[in-house]
């Protein structure tokens, strides 16, 4: 059996790709992980400008110090995290496999991949213990209580064992939801990556 | 405009329907999987177009874009008892059998190997190959060496079979 002839004689089989099955790809509506990983950016990108002013105009209305500080904090936060999620939309955006090897093809996707998760559940962990101490001082301020529950230690140590235990709460349940959603996908780029370079 | 680019498109498509089927027989895992896998194709392909200035071949960049697709692609977690491959591809029926019998043992390499080996029975050099993987040229030199030689000895052994 002559195996380039065999091979290259399929190009000439008739009904290789149907129109509408061109069509069909053309307008595809599913999507891909990295689409969907792009999506995720492009909401949490929304989600971060609707909501980042909130935060700058709790400082006008929370009354004590610390909580002014605490929102102060957390939007400048955001607006970093925004700038950040922003950079990464457009360089992922700008991805174009047809201008790249299969090899940086892979690379980038990884790369991308590992950057957003990374980035997202460092700055969660860094973000949750103010995020939550913001939140109790603003509902002490509207109580209407903050002197007197600063005052107290108790309250203190209340907010000090909430954050404790919601930290890693939040923190591990970030992590396995982004390992349960591309762990296997990260596997198999890897793989097919140590496959080119094996010898 | 956006209809003669589509025409356009769809005609060198169709032209080079051959570089899309062979990635998708090579690569799918079932016959959804290659419906995905083609479409996908398909859809990057178009989305890239644009941007195609034609510096290479058509069937260059369309199997340089399929092959990227292909090897990023993950096929969905099989929920039913998975369906042969031969069996399901409705195209694979028009193929004779030294053909359906070449695809059979190309499938069986890793997904690097496949690459390599394809584009090399489509007469792709070495210098092609590598530029397309983005490994080097020996490494390639290397790899398709040993790919030849299964191959060979795969197929050797049918023929002594039958």
């Amino acid at each position: 059996m002559e195996i380039k002839s065999s091979w290259q004689e399929m190009d000439k089989e008739e009904n290789l790709l149907p129109k509408g099955d061109i069509k069909k790809g053309m307008h595809l509506k599913k999507e891909d992980v990295i689409r969907k990983l792009n999506k995720r950016l492009a909401w949490k990108i929304a989600f971060t400008a609707i909501f980042t002013p909130f935060y700058f105009l709790a400082i006008f209305i929370v009354v004590s110090l610390i909580g002014k500080a605490l929102f102060a904090f957390i939007g400048l936060f955001h607006i970093l995290g925004l700038i950040f999620f922003i950079r990464q939309y457009r360089i992922a955006k700008a991805f174009d496999p047809s201008q790249m090897s299969v090899r940086e093809v892979l690379q980038g996707y990884l790369e991308n991949i590992h950057k957003t998760v990374r980035l997202e559940e460092r700055a969660g962990l860094f973000l949750y213990p103010f995020a939550g101490s913001a939140g109790f001082v603003f509902s002490l301020s509207q109580a209407g209580k903050m002197d007197e529950a600063l005052a107290n230690p108790k309250i203190w140590l209340v907010l000090l064992v909430t954050l404790l235990i919601i930290t890693p709460i939040a923190h591990y349940s970030a992590k396995w939801l982004n390992k349960k959603t591309f762990k296997s996908y990260t596997d198999l780029l890897e793989t097919r990556l140590a496959q080119l370079d094996e010898n | 405009m956006k209809e003669d680019l589509e025409k356009k498109f769809v005609a060198l498509l169709e032209e080079n329907a051959g570089i899309i089927y062979k990635v998708t027989r090579i690569y799918a895992r079932n016959s959804d999987d290659a419906e995905d896998l083609r479409q996908e194709v398909i859809y990057q392909a178009w989305r890239s177009y644009p941007r195609f200035k034609g510096e290479s071949k058509f069937s260059t960049w369309l199997y340089k874009i399929a092959l990227n697709t292909a090897l990023t692609h993950k096929a969905k977690e099989e929920k039913r008892k998975s369906i042969p491959e031969q069996s399901v591809i409705s195209q694979s029926e028009t193929l004779s059998d030294s053909k359906e019998l070449l695809i059979k043992y190309i499938r069986q390499f890793n997904d690097a190997e496949k690459l390599i080996i394809m584009l090399h029975l489509d007469g792709y050099s070495n210098d092609e190959i590598a530029l397309i993987a983005g490994i080097s040229k020996n490494h390639v030199a290397v790899k398709l060496h040993r790919i030849k030689e299964k191959l060979a000895l795969n197929l050797k052994e049918n023929t002594n079979g039958n």
